[in-house]
């Protein structure tokens, strides 16, 4: 009687060892980019290949995976990755020795964090904050002072985030004491939970009301709160050392130069 | 081949010896299970302990996840026992379907959970505008909203492992039960149940271990926020961020805590179980 169970959950097991080794297996194959990136002179123009994996803020989430085409268009060899999060938690995933090629933090602490992994960081947009309500504004919100009515359902970003430290800057100079329900562990989730109504309001970046313009209203903070959130990016060193690959760089060069008119468009403010 | 060689006994001994690629590859799987929790130990800033653990975010952090899984594992009980009888006694369309549904968040990635829960029961869910219009009821972002999100994903350990329980014995008794002139409710309490608390205790301990370490599906459905849904799992990603061994003390916490229950449990109720 105690055969038919066991039987089954050996079965169970092996279907268990099959999947994780298939994962394991794809993922390996995947991995095999880091010798990829290397520059090789074909018809005396350099034509820069391999895989450049883009650590971004949160907020860059829409107009980094532009770039990341219009760069892919002009340089046919190279493919970008962007994985975003939370600038901090990015940077300690590089501190942890994360495969990043490419960091762009919505700070310059997180960027300061990843000390001599980055090489010569340099601002290349800046954010304002903007207050999402969903669309429609249900509970009325009119200004920052909803965020100290506990009446309200309000959300900001932890304050491990940079939209969250920046939202108590602005909160701070308006003199309000915030009430907030939640505080999601980085911008795009506390835009997730005001695009599906369940939160009254959170501060957000004024492009990230942009790009969620369909779910999403936004009501703008006062001039006098406002707060200028400042993007950094840097190549980074690999994870042993060394210099970041040329494929890093001609990302980089594309967001400090023809990806200007990109940002632009996205709402970001650009130097 | 080695027919002429010893005894019956030496035989025995030899066929409980593994053969060396089973060893090897048990070793590699006990290694791999292991190492991290050896790490964690190994890589803990011991020194600084007692100030993370008294610490007001890990005090809050503890004493919320182990009310609000202790909780879960209640409510786990009270509809997860009942169901588990439904599912292993009786006969209607659609058992089969039910039993899949039921079981679906032990193997359903726990944010999925989350957004599933959001869609049920967010202020705009299924139920959920329902509840604020008649009840004033919110539950994202509340406590209860964690032991809503806890309950989800831990109440189908409970109800499988009862489940299995209860059709691996066969109804004899409780026919007895019945045929001896007992109600239905009564050969439930004194037949069904007695006979089926060692399973019930360790679906318990697996709900609420599970409840326990609960993550996706809490910051999904009920958000963050200190003291009212920040459990412990949250408190460790979010610190992860900014103090890294602060994060491994809370970590070390879990562990513990785990552990105890595990070992608590086990001597008592986990040998009945594997003797049945």
């Amino acid at each position: 009687m105690s055969d038919g169970p066991g039987a089954r959950s050996c079965a169970l097991l092996g279907l268990v060892v099959a999947v994780v080794v298939a994962a394991v297996a794809a993922s390996c194959a995947g991995g095999g980019r880091g010798d990829a990136a290397s520059t090789s002179a074909s018809n005396g123009a350099p034509a820069v290949t391999g895989t450049v994996v883009v650590f971004a803020a949160s907020s860059l989430t829409d107009v980094f995976t532009q770039i990341a085409d219009e760069v892919e268009r002009a340089h046919p060899g190279v493919d970008v990755q962007v994985n975003a999060g939370s600038s901090s938690a990015l940077a300690q995933q590089i501190v942890d020795g994360a495969p990043a090629a490419v960091f762009a933090s919505a700070d310059r602490a997180a960027m300061d964090r990843i000390g001599s992994r980055g090489v010569a960081p340099s601002a290349f947009a800046t954010n304002e904050l903007a207050i999402a309500v969903p669309t429609g504004n249900p509970a009325g919100v009119t200004d920052l002072a909803a965020f100290g009515d506990p009446a309200r359902r309000t959300g900001l970003c932890a304050s491990t985030a940079p939209c969250g430290r920046y939202a108590r800057q602005s909160l701070e100079r308006a003199g309000i004491t915030p009430v907030p329900v939640t505080e999601e562990p980085d911008v795009r989730s506390l835009l997730a939970k005001v695009a599906s109504g369940d939160l009254d309001a959170g501060i957000v970046y004024v492009t990230d009301v942009r790009a969620a313009s369909t779910t999403v209203d936004a009501v703008p903070v006062d001039g006098d709160d406002q707060v200028r959130a400042q993007y950094l990016i840097a190549p980074t060193r690999p994870p042993d050392g060394g210099r970041p690959t040329a494929a890093a760089i001609v990302f980089v060069d594309w967001v400090l130069g023809p990806g200007r008119p990109t940002l632009r468009a996205a709402g970001f403010g650009v130097p | 081949m080695s027919a002429s060689s010893g005894t019956a006994e030496g035989a025995g001994t030899r066929a409980r010896r593994p053969p060396v690629a089973i060893a090897v590859l048990a070793a590699i799987g006990a290694v791999f299970l292991c190492l991290p929790i050896v790490a964690l130990v190994v890589g803990a800033p011991w020194s600084r302990l007692v100030e993370v653990v008294t610490s007001p975010v890990v005090r809050d952090a503890l004493v919320l996840s182990l009310g609000t899984s202790t909780v879960a594992a209640a409510l786990s009980v009270v509809f997860g026992v009942p169901l588990a009888w439904v599912l292993a006694r009786t006969e209607f369309v659609g058992r089969a379907v039910l039993r899949g549904v039921v079981a679906l968040p032990i193997v359903l990635p726990p944010v999925v959970g989350g957004v599933a829960l959001l869609a049920a029961l967010g202020r705009r869910g299924v139920l959920g505008g329902f509840l604020e219009s008649r009840f004033g009821v919110v539950l994202p972002f509340s406590t209860a909203g964690v032991v809503v999100a806890q309950t989800f994903v831990a109440m189908p350990f409970l109800v499988v492992t009862v489940e299995a329980a209860l059709r691996t014995r066969r109804a004899g008794d409780e026919d007895a039960a019945v045929v001896l002139g007992a109600s239905r409710w009564r050969t439930f309490r004194e037949v069904t149940l007695p006979a089926t608390a060692p399973a019930i205790v360790a679906g318990v301990v697996l709900a609420w271990a599970r409840a326990l370490g609960e993550f996706g599906a809490t910051v999904t459905f009920a958000g963050n926020l200190q003291g009212r849904t920040q459990t412990l799992p949250l408190a460790i990603y979010l610190g992860l961020d900014v103090d890294a061994g602060a994060a491994t003390v809370m970590s070390l916490v879990l562990v513990a805590v785990s552990l105890a229950v595990l070992i608590g449990l086990r001597s008592r109720w986990l040998p009945e179980l594997v003797r049945r």
